[in-house]
C-alpha cells in the first residue's frame, strides 16, 4: 500500500504556490512482521505483539492517509484475539482492514475481488464497510469519506444462486 | 456468521504469501491481514 505524507510549507518559503511537498513515499506501510509466521502461530504473546503493530498501523493509516480520525474507530480486544481466538474482536479488526481496503489506492481492484463473491457475501461485506463508515460519520460528520462503499452498493451485483 | 464467512471468502480471492485463511482463528496473529493490506 502506497502512502504519501504531505507537509505544508510556510509562507516564508518564497514559493506561495508550492503549498505541499511530499516528504515520504512508503510502499511498505503494512510491511510484514519480521518474525516467521510459524513462530507467531505458536505463541500468543508474539501474536499479541503482531496484532498491536497491525492495529497501530491501521489507526495511523486512517489518520495519515485517509484523513479520518482514529478516535472514532472501535478498539478491539487484541489480547482476546491473540490468546483466545475471539471471533467478535477478530471481526472488529477485519472491518477496519476492509474499510481501509475500499479506500486505498487499489480500491478498484478490491471492488473487483468483492464482486467475485456471492451476492450474500457481498451484502455482508457492504454492511461491514457501512458499519465502520457510519461510526466515522457519526463522530465527525465527515461528508467526503467512505464514498466507495456507496459506489459498490450502487453497482449491480451478480444474480447468484448461492444458498 | 455471514460476515465472517464473507470476509474469509474475500481473503480467499487473493494469493496471500504466508498462508491461506480457512477460519477466523487463522487471523489471530494478524499476518494474513498484513499480507492483504500490503498488496492493496
Amino acid at each position: 500500500m502506497r502512502t504519501e505524507h504531505f507537509h505544508t510549507l510556510s509562507s516564508r518559503s518564497g514559493f506561495p504556490n508550492l503549498t505541499h511537498i511530499r516528504l515520504v513515499s512508503d510502499d511498505n506501510y503494512f510491511k510484514h512482521p519480521s518474525r516467521a509466521a510459524s513462530q507467531l502461530a505458536e505463541n500468543w504473546v508474539l501474536r499479541l505483539a503482531s496484532l498491536k503493530r497491525l492495529f497501530r498501523l491501521i489507526t495511523q493509516y486512517f489518520v495519515d492517509a485517509l484523513n479520518q480520525p482514529s478516535s472514532s474507530l472501535d478498539v478491539p480486544d487484541l489480547q482476546a484475539i491473540a490468546r483466545d481466538h475471539d471471533a467478535l474482536h477478530t471481526m472488529a479488526v477485519c472491518r477496519l482492514v476492509l474499510a481501509i481496503a475500499v479506500q486505498s489506492e487499489g480500491k478498484q481492484e478490491v471492488v473487483e475481488h468483492i464482486k467475485k463473491l456471492s451476492e450474500r457475501h457481498q451484502s455482508a461485506l457492504m454492511r461491514s464497510i457501512e458499519e465502520v463508515c457510519l461510526s466515522i460519520y457519526s463522530a465527525f460528520q465527515m461528508s467526503n469519506s467512505c464514498v466507495l462503499s456507496n459506489t459498490i452498493g450502487s453497482q449491480k451485483v451478480p444474480t447468484s444462486t448461492q444458498t | 456468521m455471514d460476515e465472517s464467512e464473507a470476509f474469509i471468502a474475500w481473503l480467499g480471492t487473493y494469493n496471500l504469501p504466508t498462508r491461506s485463511v480457512a477460519t477466523l482463528a487463522d487471523l489471530s496473529d494478524g499476518v494474513p491481514l498484513f499480507d492483504v493490506l500490503s498488496i492493496m
